[in-house]
């Protein structure tokens, strides 16, 4: 083996990388030629003075401020998570409620009002759970409460809280995070 | 054994258990540390980025899968940490923070001071080396060497071919010989 070609072989001989008759042409030239031989020592040297070098101390802080930051993050989700039950309720809610509204209009006085009420629950609940809707579905449904409430009248009540819910939810879920959070609460 | 206790921790964690990860934290954050440090060259940069990995990857960890192991992903994390670090500057180590300058206590030093001198000296010596390779090649022999990865893993925690971990390392090895003993340098006959 010429020096050129064991000198290019021997991070590899240090790797124990080599197959047998390599690695043996490689020792045996080693053995014989004293500026490979030195070059060879001095790249074993480096790999000693790598492993050699001792670890430092990582600060105990660490931890901590790690587990604030994180632990700042969680709270800062759980009003999302809020929001995305309400947005869900008031879809739900949106959803029966018009399918009643439809019906009722096609088909003449069913009496569906025990359908309408749980639909506007539905709708309310998801409109409290996202305040700013809260505030706009709540005052609407009273005013229709004391005026003429015929089971009609009430579901539309209840379609236009969650239509509130779901606008509202939708703008605020949005608003406070980018779409990276909306798509890992989804993930989930 | 150990990555079946990671891999538990992590599942605590995803439950919603902070003190699991605050025990995933404290079993690697020397090993973040050091790595981040030896690519970064100074501790208070080092500091930054291992809180910024674990911060990372708690954000992540929905993305990690038992198949690969937690370390790997960790550090894997932790080099895209220092990589951005880099980019925005690059390897500066700070000489009073070497540790040839502040000994750690724990290793003895004291016995025998010129050896721990002569020691520390070279340890200052190796750091600075490392901080004139390219940032893949101190990569590589940060994981190889320094984590005592194998080049298997090391090629994980990278992304690339098992090959190409091996020819950044070689050739950051070469040029710490050239670096480290530069009085021996002769031409090849
Ligand atoms: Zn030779």
């Amino acid at each position: 083996m010429t020096c050129r070609r064991v000198r290019a072989e021997l991070n590899r001989y240090l790797d124990g990388d080599l197959s047998d008759e390599r690695r043996r042409g490689v020792r045996e030239h080693l053995a014989a030629c004293v500026a490979c031989a030195r070059e060879w020592e001095q790249l074993r040297g480096v790999a000693a003075m790598l492993e050699g070098l001792s670890e430092v101390e990582a600060p105990a802080r660490l931890t901590e401020s790690v587990l604030d930051a994180v632990g700042r993050e969680r709270i800062a989700e759980a009003p999302r998570q809020q929001a995305l039950t309400g947005l869900a309720l008031a879809g739900v809610g949106l959803v029966l409620s018009t399918a009643i509204v439809v019906s009722l209009a096609g088909w003449g006085p069913l009496d569906l009002s025990g359908w309408g009420a749980w639909a506007a629950s539905l709708a309310a609940a998801g409109a409290k759970q996202v305040a700013v809707a809260a505030e706009v579905a709540g005052p609407v449904l009273n005013a229709l409460a004391r005026g003429r409430s015929g089971p009609l009248v009430w579901l539309l009540a209840a379609d236009v809280a969650a239509l509130m819910a779901v606008l509202a939810g939708a703008r605020r879920l949005l608003s406070v995070k980018r779409l990276r959070g909306l798509t890992n609460m989804l993930a989930m | 054994m150990e990555f079946d206790a990671d891999d538990r921790l992590v599942h605590q964690t995803l439950a919603g258990d902070l003190k699991a990860y605050g025990a995933l934290v404290d079993r690697y954050r020397k090993r973040v540390y050091n790595l981040a440090y030896r690519m970064l060259g100074d501790r208070e940069r080092a500091e930054d980025a291992t809180q910024e990995a674990f911060i990372r990857a708690y954000r992540g960890l929905r993305s990690y899968r038992p198949s690969a192991r937690f370390a790997s992903w960790l550090f894997s994390t932790t080099s895209h940490v220092c990589i951005d670090h880099l980019r925005r500057r690059p390897f500066a180590a700070v000489s009073i923070d070497e540790p040839g300058v502040r000994p750690a206590t724990a290793e003895g030093i004291d016995a025998d001071p010129p050896a721990a001198y002569g020691r520390t000296e070279t340890q200052a010596q190796v750091h600075h080396a490392l901080g004139r390779l390219p940032d893949t090649q101190r990569l590589a022999i940060a994981l190889v060497h320094l984590q005592g990865l194998s080049y298997e893993d090391a090629a994980e925690v990278m992304g690339c071919p098992v090959g190409t971990v091996k020819s950044h390392a070689h050739r950051a090895r070469t040029t710490l010989k050239r670096l480290l003993t530069p009085q021996f340098q002769e031409c090849v006959p």
